[in-house]
């Protein structure tokens, strides 16, 4: 079961850029990048964060992927 | 200040110039059939220096930006780099085994060879990883 990612949705929604968003979660921009990309899967504080910098919930911007 | 990026560019930079003599001196050992085909210090010394260089970008760099770029991410990439590594250094016991046993190269040879590969290994997929991430 894999992770379905809305965070650039949101974040592009919020007027940020990847760089941005990076900064203002303490991570680096390839992170961010991975996660959109769904080749990285955050953790649960990383997810946390990046909810709470975008003001959503974290089940708006990760959801399963019921059909793996 | 130098920021995360900045760090995590000379980081690719120091580890794929080290991965790269790794490489370049196990291949001209195994093809040359000598043990020691440039300076063993080139690859040890260039792995000393990564370390200064990186030790000194990150002081420079101050450590927020030093963690920025050490975040999870990174560590997910040094992870899966380390594992495959592990499975290719094993596997080379096997795979040189064979030419060993066939006296198509000597042991004075394959030591640093398996030596150098398993360094390269680990730093260039590292760097792969981390490039790959970035596009």
């Amino acid at each position: 079961m894999s992770l379905i990612s809305h965070l650039a949705e949101r974040r592009k929604a919020a007027g940020l850029t990847q760089a941005q968003l990076a900064e203002a979660v303490g991570v680096s921009r390839k992170t961010i990048n991975t996660v959109e990309n769904r080749v990285f899967v955050p953790s649960t504080v990383l997810a946390l964060r990046l909810a709470q910098e975008l003001g959503v919930s974290v089940h708006q911007l990760f959801e399963l992927d019921e059909e793996d | 200040m130098l920021s995360a990026e900045t760090f995590s560019n000379t980081r690719i930079f120091m580890f794929g110039v080290t991965g790269l003599a790794c490489l370049s001196y196990a291949i001209m050992a195994l093809i040359t059939g000598n043990p020691e085909p440039f300076s063993g210090w080139i690859p040890g010394g260039l792995g000393i220096m990564s370390g200064v260089v990186l030790w000194a970008t990150g002081a420079v760099a101050g450590d927020a930006n030093t963690e920025r770029a050490m975040d999870e991410g990174y560590y997910a990439d040094s992870a899966r780099a380390q594992q495959i590594a592990f499975w290719v250094a094993i596997f080379m016991y096997p795979a040189f085994s064979v030419p060993l046993a066939l006296d198509l190269i000597e042991l004075a040879v394959v030591f640093p060879a398996m030596g150098t590969l398993t360094g390269a290994t680990f730093l260039l997929l590292f760097v792969w990883f981390d490039l790959r991430g970035r596009m």
